[in-house]
């Protein structure tokens, strides 16, 4: 039966602030994006607010045929997806156990998880266990960096202790091992927090940055978010610490403004592209129906 | 662990459920490799670090020497420590108080609106900034709030007077709240929303029934659908207290509002410049840890006292 | 079920594609060939199987490029004329140093560590990792040893003779061509006000107040700083950070002008005739306000100009620039500007090298005076031309040879230097800025600073960067809070000594009295 809602005063406000924010929000990006689709004078003078001026699509398709963006765009994409599978994996296969209840040596396992969420030692260890295990300078090192959140578990766990149990008793009771249900019983029924998971690696990896200055050197390994903090952060390479230019040559090649942006507009898409995907999932009233009473 | 259960019901136990055993070992191999052997690295913070004292770094850390408390007393009794210290936890506990209901609030009004497009246009528009770096975006408000900027005009316009937001030890706090609020509440706001996907349609259906109105559906089955995610994500943000926002304050902040502003981060991040000392950073980073983790157990200990819930 | 499916077959697929990525091996494998042939034990003169023999693949790592160095241009040119195949690793933008070190001592094995700071270079030496490359340079680095000056070459040499590198020493002349920035100031504007470009600091004040005065907006803007070199030499400073003042060493902080220079700044920003958003300016910023108009003038360098005129052209502005270099401090006295020498890299070999003798041989086939040439602006009459004995570049073959500059090995600084100057005359709008700016080089003083050389101490390591710092931090709060000057310096001061400043000044002063005389 279907819930009969009257649209009131109430609805007209909130979709007014609703609006409001949301047009807040999308502002800078119409900023960003203005300044890559207008000519370099235009950017420099600081004329461009929200619509492009001097339109050109150049420096777009320049930035598309940079190979170096290329190049890191390609490791950024192979590392997403293949970190994001191996997270995936990590993440439910350790938050369906810590789910149940009943679990002897539950406690001591959430023990170490949250333990190891609060404490790290830093860079350097991190950077030196991938040294011994020789992963330096592969792509290894940056699919491995980060694959496994210990937030993202237990948002999953918390959903999965969420679900009503009957559903797992009546797979239990048709003789279903632990596995099996969790594949063919809890996981359908869990869409919603599986996309959103997937999302919150995907944007993870995607976004990952440090993993690129610790373990690469080789430039052809750089990652996307690597090579856009540093097209972003040129000037700080010039200059010593007494302000002065250290490297006139560098100094003279900086790269413009409106190159920044592009490139920045040209890394987010492939996100932008991917959320409508999973939002599908994010559908009320999926779960139940096999249930009642 | 469960001490005190006896042997035979464990092994039955364990018979009927070596199945979950075996789901978690993927998880607990690879944080034992990539997390917990990377933690011998934290007695750095009680040596001096000299990673060629021995054949490689590894056996540096164990070969270098021990300088107990040296590093804390160096950070800590710098003149400028304590103001960073208050900041820390000032900004920090501001933008909890203030930013963390704000994507559960936002989640639950959009909610409300009847039409799915809308919902679904409005949830793709909103988590944009999350994109953009701080640096991006630190340019932009650099722009928008300087004297020159467009809130300036607006302000001289409506008869009020220039202010200084960027410069100004009495507002810049709020500016940093408010960019930080507006720059994450869309994306935080994801993971209320899919956990109100999940929440059980029959609950709204039978308290329709019952007759309660939408503003008490909202109160009865939303929020309380909601606050299991609630209480987790609380309890995991108070370990990270001691964070008050490292890339955006260092984006936005320069030598004028050091005073409202500098936090232990920025503050560690200037003083070890060009030094190459890592001994320092990890010995202000245990100190975070350790802070953090008291809070978690005490805002766990509240929570469980207050709503019966607890992370473990 | 379907979905469990669907995954295994991405990941499946993924792999293969994974599998398909040329790996990028970790420098510390075999890539090495043998490099010795079995040599003819009759020949009366052994051939250097160096020279002669194979030539295995190097592994070089330098710090950042924003490019990838296997892809420009000059990488063909080197490889042609050395016969070596380099594989190019670059260090991060960000914690290079940290970088570096790890890198080293983790065993990660380069054949040369190529423009690396003197300062963690120096870290490097006093750890123990570097090769000692005295008998190599004198085997196969005759371009080398020729290139380097005896002072830089010194710098290098520890105490027991050992040589830890190859300098690469600042060439920034010390006539015509020192001059590469100044304070901008709109042509218009000035002609509107009908006043001349200021030369000194009296002028520069007139010149500010009657713009503001006219317009009510600021006169000049600069990015977040507290130290404006050009206004700075008006009170005998300059980009030095450390002074000869009657017969005392002293940090700039401790400079007698310094409170002068300070109580200066904060006038101008007081009486609005420095922008007063100083110090949240980006050059961003602070460049818009120049090119939409707000402001009269703004430090710029030489090669900003074409930006600059674009962005006129998009604003309307039908104006030019014109640069007032370093202020004199009044109309009777001598113009000064400061000029840094000094090594600002080094080049090293590590102990882990698999081939270091082939290392400094090619980088002694890239110092070679004509190689040199041709890596760094071309073929002459391909990519540049002589004019007059100065250089100028030939379009658009010179555009390949941007990046040239982290190619090429050392060669006589000067040498270099007027090469250099070929991409100050990339464009007719650079060319002719930097003309003019070096229109009255010969008015100046010019006062050379050793400094660099001493980076490497361990005290001027340890605090230099903070203390800097530190330093501008106060100042730019300074500049704006408008508290008395006076008392600001010494409060700095105070800090500074507390926080590593003493350490940092006993080492200099030593290293200046033992090294003074070699200053010119």
């Amino acid at each position: 039966m279907a819930i009969k809602q009257k649209f009131t005063f109430f609805d007209i406000i909130n979709i007014f602030f609703l609006c409001l924010f949301g047009v807040v929000t999308i502002l800078p990006f119409m900023h960003v994006i203005a300044k890559a689709f207008s000519g370099e004078g235009p950017v420099i003078a600081g004329l461009v607010n929200f619509l492009p001026k001097q339109f050109q699509v150049d420096t777009v398709l320049y930035v598309l045929q940079r190979s170096e963006f290329l190049g890191a765009f390609r490791i950024s994409a192979i590392v997403t997806v293949i970190g994001s599978a191996l997270a995936m994996f990590l993440t439910v296969t350790a938050a369906y156990p810590l789910s149940k209840p009943n679990l002897i040596g539950r406690k001591f396992f959430l023990y170490i998880f949250v333990f190891i969420m609060l404490f790290n030692a830093g860079m350097v260890p991190n950077y030196l266990l991938f040294n011994s295990l020789d992963l330096l300078n592969t792509i290894w090192a940056l699919v491995l960096s980060g694959t496994f959140s210990v937030f993202n578990m237990f948002i999953v766990k918390n959903y999965f202790e969420s679900l009503p149990e009957s559903v797992e008793e009546s797979a239990r009771i048709d003789g279903a091992s632990g596995i099996k249900t969790l594949l063919y019983v809890v996981l359908p029924m869990s869409k919603p927090v599986l996309a959103t998971i997937t999302l919150f690696y995907g944007v993870g990896y995607w976004n990952n940055y440090m993993s690129g200055v610790l373990y690469i050197t080789k430039a052809s390994l750089k990652p996307l978010q690597q090579y856009l903090f540093d097209l972003t952060n040129e000037a700080l390479n010039i200059m010593d610490s007494t302000g002065n230019i250290k490297n006139i040559d560098s100094a003279m090649n900086l790269t413009g403004e409106s190159v920044r942006s592009a490139t920045i507009v040209v890394s987010t898409v492939p996100i932008l592209i991917l959320y409508p995907f999973l939002q599908k999932y994010f559908v009320k009233g999926i779960t139940i129906g096999s249930v009642k009473g | 662990m469960r001490i005190g259960t006896n042997t035979r019901s464990f092994t039955q136990y364990f018979k009927q459920n070596y199945d979950m055993y075996l789901l978690l070992i993927p998880a607990l191999v690879y944080i034992f490799i990539f997390n917990i052997i990377p933690l011998q690295g934290i007695v750095l913070a009680f040596k001096d670090y000299n990673m060629f004292i021995a054949d490689s770094p590894w056996k540096s850390i164990g070969a270098s020497e021990w300088v107990g408390f040296k590093h804390f007393i160096n950070v800590f009794a710098r003149s400028d420590f304590k103001r960073a210290l208050s900041n820390t936890i000032i900004i920090s506990a501001y933008k909890i108080v203030f930013l963390f209901p704000l994507p559960i609030i936002f989640a639950v009004l959009l909610n409300e609106v009847r039409s799915i497009k809308f919902q679904k246009g409005l949830q793709t528009v909103v988590y944009l900034p999350h994109f953009l770096s701080w640096t991006v975006i630190a340019g932009i408000f650099i722009s928008l709030l300087g004297s020159t900027g467009v809130v300036n005009a607006a302000l001289v316009n409506l008869g009020f007077d220039k202010v200084k937001f960027l410069m100004d030890n009495s507002v810049f706090r709020e500016v940093l709240i408010f960019t930080a609020g507006w720059k994450e509440t869309g994306w935080n706001s994801i993971v209320y929303f899919a956990a109100i996907a999940g929440l059980d349609q029959e609950c709204y259906e039978a308290a329709y029934i019952d007759g309660a109105g939408r503003f008490q559906r909202m109160w009865y089955v939303t929020l309380p659908g909601l606050l299991p995610t609630v209480v987790v994500l609380l309890i995991i943000r108070v370990g990270a207290f001691m964070s008050a926002g490292f890339s955006q304050i260092f984006a936005m902040y320069n030598p004028t509002v050091y005073e409202s502003a500098d936090i232990i981060d920025t503050f560690v991040y200037r003083i070890g410049l060009g030094k190459m000392d890592f001994s320092t950073g990890t010995a202000v980073g245990l100190f975070n840890s350790l802070i953090g983790l008291a809070l978690v157990l005490f805002t766990n200990r509240i929570s469980k006292k207050l709503t019966g819930r607890s992370i473990w | 079920m379907k979905k469990l499916l669907s995954i295994i077959l991405a990941a499946i697929l993924i792999f293969t594609m994974a599998a398909c990525t040329p790996s990028e091996e970790e420098p510390s494998d075999k890539t090495a060939e043998p490099t010795v042939k079995p040599v003819e034990t009759t020949e009366p003169v052994e051939e250097d199987p160096i020279l002669t023999g194979e030539k295995p693949e190097l592994n070089i790592l330098t710090w950042y490029t924003p490019y990838n160095m296997e892809e420009q241009p000059p990488y063909n040119v080197v490889e042609e004329i050395t016969g070596y195949k380099i594989n190019w690793f670059n260090l991060p933008l960000e914690n290079s140093d940290d970088k570096l070190m790890l890198e080293v001592s983790g065993g990660s094995s380069y054949d040369l560590l190529m423009r690396i700071n003197s300062q963690p270079a120096n870290q490097l030496q006093v750890q123990n990792a570097l090769m000692d490359i005295k008998l190599m340079l004198e085997k196969y680095g005759n371009n080398i040893l020729s290139a380097v000056s005896d002072m830089a070459l010194d710098s290098v040499t520890t105490e027991d003779g050992m040589i830890y590198g190859i300098p690469h020493e600042a060439f920034s002349g010390t006539g015509y061509g020192v001059m590469r920035g100044g304070i901008g100031f709109n042509t218009k504007y000035l002609d509107d006000l009908g006043m001349e470009l200021p030369t000194n600091l009296d002028d520069f004040y007139t010149v500010l107040k009657a713009y503001t005065n006219k317009t009510d907006k600021p006169a000049l803007t600069t990015v977040a700083t507290g130290w404006v070199s050009y206004i700075m030499a008006g009170f005998g400073m300059g980009d030095a950070g450390w002074y000869e003042v009657d017969g005392e060493y002293l940090p700039r902080i401790k400079h007698p002008a310094m409170v002068d220079y300070l109580a200066f700044m904060q006038k101008l920003y007081k009486e609005n005739l420095l922008d007063n958003d100083m110090p949240i300016n980006t050059g961003a910023t602070a460049i818009e306000k120049l090119t939409n108009g707000t402001v009269l003038a703004y430090p710029i360098m030489f090669w900003d100009i074409d930006s600059i005129y674009q962005a006129f052209d998009a604003v309307g502005m039908d104006a030019k620039i014109e640069v007032a270099t370093h202020l004199a401090k009044d109309a009777e006295t001598d113009p000064v500007i400061y000029v840094a020498q000094g090594v600002s890299y080094l080049t090293l070999v590590p102990k882990t090298a698999k081939n270091p003798e082939h290392a400094v041989n090619w980088f002694n086939t890239i110092s070679d005076n004509d190689n040199f040439k041709e890596i760094y602006i071309g073929e002459e009459g391909v990519a540049h031309e002589v004019k007059d004995g100065a250089y100028y570049p030939l379009f658009p073959t010179f555009n390949d040879y941007n990046h040239a500059d982290m190619y090429v090995g050392v060669n006589d600084a000067e040498n270099a230097f007027q090469m250099w100057q070929a991409r100050a005359r990339k464009t007719d709008a650079m060319a002719e800025m930097y003309e003019q700016m070096n229109a009255r080089a010969d008015e100046y003083k010019v006062i050379s600073y050793y400094e660099p050389y001493a980076a490497s101490l361990e005290a001027v390591r340890n605090n230099q960067s903070a203390l800097n710092t530190m330093v501008n931090d106060k100042l730019i709060q300074a500049i704006a809070s408008g508290e008395d000057a006076q008392t600001v310096v010494d409060d700095i001061i105070e800090e500074w000594e507390n926080t590593g400043g003493l350490d940092y000044e006993t080492a200099m002063k030593e290293w200046y009295a033992a090294n003074k005389d070699l200053f010119d």
